[in-house]
Formats: structure tokens, sequence, C-alpha cells
């Protein structure tokens, strides 16, 4: 009897004709559940009429979606929904970048949007780091929040004492609307300039006069490929498809990396570039192409200017040898390559951000440039200094751009640009105080006069990515108040004393574009946002609301938006005209790719440098203090008998994605990847705990043995785990890299250029 | 136990694993106290129990006992997958629905202790009712298969407070007692009226 009753009532949630005609029988016989009060409602009678409508009846809605993260694919996705909950999610097919696929990361969305584990309501933290967490009101934590704020301003006259630090947690423009809402509030502490890629924008600046790269998918136009410091099989899956096509019709594919990654595994040829050296290597390169009489005279003299003082410097100083010493790569094989590399046409360079790490990044990028433009392919299609672009985010950045309140004082000083993605042109007469981003912790323990009494983190967990553990601990001591904005829990989260939970991509509206392809997509709310959570945009309006109650005029950013309508105030007529659609809305249909004169950058050869030329020579470059020609740089000192190297591992992006227990499948516990030589001559075996160590901290991790990485270098991927206070941080400095303040607002750092030793437990 | 003691009970534990701070709690438990002649626990005492709670069901770390069925039935333990949208649309057949569809699990405990209320009492209102075969599917091969499992994750779990642990045993035996009286105390279950329609009509 009993699993005959299971039976009928799986056939009738199963089956929607049978649960019509179920439905109809409860119906009739008046037993519809009509206790008063409780929290599940009647339904009303209509309803059940259309019971299959309202309910797991009829089609799919499909929306269309956009990875928001910070990675050079931006897919575009479509979300199936059914009954307001995500069935399943598929890679765009209009796409020809995407074509339809998703790595494992997209295709693991739902699972965020799912988790048990979201961050579902605001929670106060009483002692940061107790795990003492109370659940409060969004009424009560905005008026917590408003409270310190109005608090910091009376005290200091100025809001220089309310401190953000924000990256690129979620890429959606409407985003910048956290910026926009601390303009709102006044003139504030900003944390500036990227982790990222900044010494290399600097680089392409000097070189060309903007970072522009050409269409990735131009790549199966290449007859050579050197992919140099990237692995985008790992962090790129979707331009592997170019690269293989190029492969097939013949093209080589060269991989320099000091590591021997997925990518190299791909590769014709692979070069285990002693690190930081890579600019010896490209200077060799040169001097041999030089030497061989395989310079594209024709665009050097016409079309760059300063060649010859870089063909002097290159006769003077650099000998093949010299590079095969400094980077280990036999000078027999740079010779090879580099008159492979300048008889083939076209050829080019995918430069990885991973080079630019380093104290002496911008000067190997500019050498890197330099090959590429020496043998005319910079402007070739097929060919390129493939790094990053900016060509496609012109929006109108409404959420971004937002007035301070009248009377606000700020900080009155030198201002420059505030990171790579700042549209505002601001002219002021107080302007923000700005810090770098990648001196967090230094930053906020030298910064007084206000001193930053209250930070606010949005789409960033400085914890785990931020540099020098130790000492951000110490700079959150000296903090009075951090929020933290997340959808999940993590190491910054447990710093917090109010933490408040964000919305997924599926629960709000936005639109996205890459830094690498050409691609446009749009992003719809596709189901309610769960639990309480908001998105930036929304908590930025709630506050304003909060702050207006407590002290009208204290707050600029709307109190009533409509985040449709914001996500399409980010459009103009230029943004039209560079895709071809006419509203916001022709992207319902799917992704559009820019309309390109050429899929190759500068292939007019109009450069954006103070020349108009391509500049071996930049007078921009030495009145930053640096070498005006791309010379040699030398790498940082060794503070330690190994290198250190502390990329992000496959399965996640930074702390993102890790937290999900398939990725903990994948990735279950941190390793330090030692090469078999160097463990057995510090006796550690496979699967040992060691004590990784140095001038900055120490920990304790186990040991595997691999070859692919250098026999000078230990690898620990950088993650945060769930059930596991590991952090890399601990060990990694904050030594900046050589540029990145020009563009970015301040320089990047020299993630790479860090040092430890290892023993056993 | 009477009908009435496991329909205040059921109010009481739906209430509880709702509660969204001390205070709440405090209220929600103070006629649970009293019945019990439990001492009232001190202000320090309900903080424990607030951050305990806070550990075990709602976050922010990632929790404990996740108090929603799909974790424990579904084979990966998300929310709003088949399990919930099958609670959904059992809910839907009986006539009700969440107030918070999309946003809360539909299986969340507390939604599904509603659910047993609403039940229990329209079945006591009816001699011979067709919600009793929904009924007793909903506990015995629903909430009886996850229940008990998320009771387990709070007993296994460390530093869980005496009420939190007393509460967890109640539901146990609660969730027993509320199979028993659909098994025993009512009518069998009547054979199906909807796979066999001619009977029905």
């Amino acid at each position: 009897m009993k699993e005959d009753n299971k039976k009928m009532m799986e056939q009738v949630l199963g089956c929607p004709q049978t649960r019509r005609q179920f439905l109809k029988g409860m119906a009739a016989a008046g037993v519809m559940l009509s206790m008063p009060g409780g929290i599940l409602k009647t339904l009303k009678a209509e309803d059940f009429n259309i019971e299959d409508e309202i309910t797991y009846g009829g089609p799919y809605q499909v929306f269309r979606n956009a990875c928001p993260r910070n990675c050079y694919d931006t897919c575009s996705f479509k979300t199936y929904v059914k009954d307001g909950i995500v069935q399943f999610i598929e890679g765009a097919p209009e796409s020809t970048f995407t074509d339809g696929a998703l790595c494992v990361k997209g295709n693991s969305y739902w699972r965020e949007a799912y988790s048990p584990d979201r961050v579902k309501y605001p929670m106060v933290q009483e002692g940061r780091g107790t795990g003492k967490w109370r659940r409060v009101s969004w009424d009560e934590a905005l008026d917590r929040i408003s409270k310190k704020i109005l608090e910091i301003k009376a005290k200091d006259n100025s809001l220089l004492g309310l401190g953000l630090t924000k990256y690129s947690g979620n890429f959606g423009i409407t985003n910048y609307g956290v910026e926009g809402m601390m303009s709102s509030l006044g003139y504030t502490t900003r944390f500036i300039g990227t982790p990222c890629w900044p010494a290399g924008i600097d680089a392409q600046n000097y070189d060309m006069g903007n970072m522009w790269c050409h269409d990735p998918e131009d790549l199966v136009n290449a007859k050579y490929i050197i992919i140099w410091g990237a692995n985008p099989a790992w962090c790129s899956v979707h331009s592997m498809q170019f690269v293989y096509e190029a492969q097939k019709k013949g093209a080589k594919v060269l991989v320099i990396d000091p590591v021997f990654t997925q990518t190299a595994a791909k590769a014709d040829e692979y070069w285990q570039v002693k690190t930081g050296e890579d600019g010896a290597l490209a200077l060799g390169m040169a001097r041999h192409i030089l030497d061989r009489g395989l310079v594209d005279r024709d665009f050097v003299m016409k079309h760059a200017v300063g060649y010859s003082e870089f063909e002097a410097y290159l006769k003077e100083e650099i000998t093949l040898d010299w590079a095969a010493e400094k980077t280990g790569i036999p000078a027999a094989d740079i010779a090879r390559v580099a008159e492979e590399f300048a008889t083939a046409d076209p050829a080019s360079i995918w430069i990885g951000y991973g080079m630019q790490r380093h104290v002496n990044g911008g000067a190997m990028v500019r050498a890197v440039d330099a090959v590429v433009a020496m043998t005319g392919n910079i402007h070739k299609v097929g060919g390129g200094a493939r790094y990053g672009h900016l060509y496609t985010w012109g929006f109108n950045y409404h959420a971004l751009i937002q007035k301070q309140p009248e009377g606000s004082v700020g900080f009155m000083g030198k201002v420059g640009p505030k990171g790579e993605f700042d549209f505002t042109k601001e002219k002021a007469a107080y302007s923000d105080r700005t810090v770098n981003i990648n001196q967090t912790a230094r930053s906020i323990l030298e910064t007084n006069d206000p001193p930053v009494r209250m930070l606010w983190v949005a789409c960033k967990n400085p914890f785990s990515q931020d540099f020098d553990l130790n000492m951000m601990k110490k700079a959150f001591e000296k903090l009075e108040m951090v929020v933290v904005i997340d959808k999940f829990f993590n190491q910054t989260a447990e710093q917090a004393d109010i933490l408040l939970p964000v919305a997924t991509q599926f629960e709000q509206w936005t639109v996205n574009v890459s830094y690498w392809h050409y691609w446009l997509g749009l992003n719809e709310q596709a189901i309610k946002p769960m639990y309480e959570s908001k998105s930036n945009i929304e908590i930025a309006s709630a506050l304003s609301k909060k702050m207006n109650q407590l002290e009208p005029g204290s707050c600029t950013f709307p109190t009533d938006i409509n985040t449709e309508e914001w996500m399409a105030k980010e459009f103009n007529q230029g943004i039209h005209d560079l895709f071809g659609i006419n509203s916001w809305k022709d992207l319902r249909e799917g992704p559009k790719k820019a309309k390109l004169a050429s899929p190759a950058a500068w292939h007019d050869k109009k450069f954006s440098t103070p020349s108009g030329k391509y500049e071996f020579k930049s007078k921009l470059a030495e009145g930053n203090g640096h070498d005006a020609i791309p010379k040699y740089k030398k790498n940082r000192d060794p503070l330690a008998p190994l290198r250190l190297l502390t990329p992000h591992s496959k399965f996640s992006l930074h702390s993102q994605f890790q937290q999900l227990d398939t990725m903990e499948d994948f990735n279950p516990e941190p390793l330090v990847y030692i090469h078999p030589q160097t463990a057995q001559s510090k006796q550690i075996e496979d699967g040992e705990m060691v004590k990784v160590f140095n001038k900055v901290g120490e920990l304790q991790v186990k040991a595997r043995l691999t070859d692919n990485v250098p026999q000078d270098a230990l690898l620990i991927y950088e993650a945060w785990f769930n059930k596991n206070d590991f952090n890399v941080q601990v060990l990694v400095d904050d030594t900046s890299s050589d540029m990145g303040a020009f563009k970015t607002g301040a320089p990047g750092v020299a993630i790479h250029d860090q040092f430890a030793n290892i023993q056993r437990v | 136990m009477s009908t009435e003691d496991q329909l205040s009970q059921a109010a009481f534990f739906r209430d509880f694993f709702l509660a969204e701070n001390r205070f709440q709690m405090e209220e929600i438990c103070h006629p649970y106290l009293e019945n019990n002649k439990l001492p009232k626990p001190t202000d320090n005492k309900w903080c424990e129990l607030e951050f305990a709670f806070n550990r075990l069901f709602v976050g922010p770390r990632s929790v404990i006992a996740p108090p929603f069925a799909s974790v424990y039935l579904e084979p990966e333990s998300y929310v709003m997958g088949e399990t919930t949208q099958s609670v959904r649309k059992l809910y839907h057949l009986v006539g009700v629905s969440s107030p918070w569809e999309g946003r809360i699990p539909d299986d969340h405990i507390s939604l599904e202790l509603d659910a047993c209320l609403k039940f229990h009492h329209a079945i006591e209102e009816t001699e011979y009712s067709p919600l009793i075969p929904v009924y007793n599917y909903f506990l015995k091969d629903h909430m009886s298969l996850w229940v008990p499992a998320f009771l387990q994750k709070i007993e296994q779990a460390v530093d869980v407070p005496s009420l939190i642990g007393r509460i967890s045993c109640e539901l146990s035996l609660w969730l027993q007692n509320e199979c028993e009286w659909l098994t025993t105390t009512r009518v069998r279950i009547p054979e199906s009226h909807i796979l066999n329609e001619e009977r029905r009509i």
C-alpha cells in the first residue's frame, strides 16, 4: 500500500496531465487547505484553472546573461528558466567566440545561485573574526552604516575617512555604481590602480599610445604564434580553438613560460624561460633579427620613431650569448625562433599578464612589443602584440558618475586616473584621496589626517588576494568599521563588521563586454534575487534612502531605481553604432560583435602616441622615469633561495568558484609544487607536509613533486579553501612593478618576484 | 499526544527555525520553556543561542545543517533543484503556495512544517479526505527521508546549545508521532481516487 501511494504521488507530481486530473478531484472535494494563519498562502481559485501556466508547465523562459568575471572570455550565455528557477545554462551559440560552450566555471553558475552556503541576509559580527554573527534587517544594517558615515563626516569635516576597495569581482557595467555610491556621499578615499595588468598597459601606451589588441578570432590568420607568459588553455579556453585552427593551417605555436602549463603541452615548442628574464629573451631575438637583416625597414622608418636608437642599443649592449645566459634558452634556439618569427608572415605574440607582474614587467612588455613592431607585424591581420583592449567599453557610466552632495569637502592635491576603467575625467576643486590598491594594507596603515576609518569592500576579497596578510591583519585593526559585500563567506568577510548579501548575475540587470574579444552581451534579470540579496546599485539606492532619512541631502544617489532602466541608461549612440544595434533590446537576440574596420589593431598604422607613430623611443616613458627605449631592466634580487610563484588555479578565479563543492572535488587542498631534484636536495617527499617561509611569513602545506615547475621555483596556487585557513598571501609582499601609474593611477605589483625557502616540517 | 499538542508543537518548530534574531527566539521559546518548566536562559545564553543558530542554519559561513530538504535528497547538495520543485508542486496541488517562492526554497523546514499543520488540520476536519494520500506521501516519503539526516547534523555538531539539541530531539519525536497519527488514528489510505477516474466520478 505504501509503495502504491508513493508511486501514485510521484506520478501526480511528475506528470502534468495526471496532476491536472488530480487537482480537479481536489477542488471538487473542497478540501483545499484553508487553515487560517501560518505562512503558506491559499491559492486563489483562478490560479487552479491556469495551474499549468503559473507553475511548472509550458516552455522554458530564455534569458540572456553574461559572465561578469574578470576573464578574457567574458562569455555570453543563455539561461533556461522554468517556474522562476534556473534549470540550466548554455553558451550563446550566436557568439563566434564563445561558440555555444562555457568553461567549467561558467557551467557551474547555477550552483552559485543555489548553493546553500550563499550569504543570505545582512549579518553583523560581534567582534571581527569571532564568528559571532547576528542576522539583521537591511534597515538595521544600513542604519548602522549610515550613522557611522555621518559620524565620520562630523568628526573630520569630510568623508576622506571612508575608503572604498573594489576591483573586478563583477564587471557588469552597472556595478560601477559602487564607485558612484561613494561619490554620491562625498569625496572619499579610493584604493586605485589594478593588481592585474597595469605595467603592460603603460608599456603599450608608451609604444603605441593605447592598449589595443587584435580580435582574438583573428589568431587563425597567424602563421606563427608565440604565447608568452599566458595560459589560455586554463584562462581563456575559447581562444584555444583559434590557436588550434591556426596550427591546423600550418602555424607554429611556441609557448614561453617558466611553468610547463597546459597551453605549453598543446604547443609545438616550449621554452622554460628563467622567470623575469623575458625581456632579455626578447632583446636577444631582436638583436638576431637585426643581424640577419630581417627588420621591416619600411615600417620602422616610416611608421615608427626612435628605431635607430633602439638598433644602436641592441648593437652595443645585446648579444645572443648574453640572452642565452640570462634566460637559460640556448643561443641557437633563440636565433632559430627569431628567424622563424621574422620570416613568418604574419606572426603574432600573445603577451600574458603574468609576464608583467615583475619589478621589470613593463620594460619586458616593451621589449616584446619591439620584436613584433620591428618585424612589421604590429598592425597586420594575423599579427599583433596582443595584450588587451578597452575599445568596446564606451558606455555612459551612468551608475558611476554621481555628484557629491553640495558643500562636500575633499582632498586637494595631485590627481590622476582612478584605475584603468576611470572614464569620469573628473575636474573639480576637490577630489577623492587616492591610495594604491596594490598596497591596501600599507595604505591603511600609513594614511592619516584623517585616517581611513571605515572601509567598504565590494567585488573584491583583499584578504585572499591582496599582499602581505600579516600587514593586512594589522591594517584592519586600525579600521573602525568594515563593510563587506559578497555572495559567499570568505577570508575578508571573516574580518567584517557588517556583511551584505549581493545578487548573482542571474538576479540583476547589467551589460558586459570583454577586454579581449569584441562581443557585447546583455545580462537580463532571470530570477528573483534569492533570500535578501541585492545588486550593488540597489544597495547604493537603499543606503541613500537611509542617509537622507537621517540627514536630508547627505547622499545624492537616486533612492528609487529600476535596475533595468539603469542598465539601459548605460547605452549610447557610440555603442549602438559600434555594435550595429538600434537599442539594447536587440541584444535579446544574442550577443553582438563590434563592427571593426579590421580585425587588426593599428591596421592603418596611425598610432595614438604623441608622434602618431610606433615609439621605440618614448619621451613619455622617459618623462615618467623609465628608459626611453625598451632596454634590459634587471629583475628583483632574490630574497630567498627559491622563487615563489602564486598564480590562480584552473578551477577558481582567485577565491571565486573555489568555495563550490564541485570545485573542491577537483582542488581539495592546497599544495606546493616543487621540482623533484629540488625536493631531493631538501629531502622532501611527495605528499609530505612542508614549511614554506620567507621574511613576510610562513605557512605549512603538502608538497607535490612535479617537473612542470622550474628547479629554482616553488608554485602554490592562490585560492581560498572553505574549510582551511590556508592563505598564500602570508608569503607575498607588496613590492611594486615598474609601470602602471601612468594610465591606472598606481603601479602594478610584482606578484611573481617573490622568494621563499622550504623545509620538511 | 493530542492533536492540539501535535499542532502547537509543529507551529513552535516552524517558528523556531524561522527566527531572525535572539529576541524573536526568546519570544517564540517563551511558552515552550514555561510548559516544559525549563529555566529561562540568561541574556548571554540567548546571544550564544543566536550565534549557534546562525552557524547551524543561516550563515554567513557554510551552514552546518542547511534547513532545506534538497540538500539531503538531491545527489548534490543544492537548493531549488528537483526536490524543491516537487515540494512546490505538492503545495500547489493542495491549494497553497509559499509567499517567498523563488526567494526562499519551498522545502525549507519551516515551510514544510507549516504544510504539515495545514494537512493535519484539514484532515482532522473531514472524515474522508483525498488529502490523506498526499500527506502520507509528504510525511513518509519526503520529510521522513530528510528530516532525520538534518537533525543528525545538528546532533553531530559541536557547541550546540542544549535548547537547540532538545528541540531537535523533540522534532524527531514529533515526526514519528505524526506518521503514527496518520497511519493509525485516521482512516486507511483510500485507494487511489485519481488513477481510477471511473470510481471517483
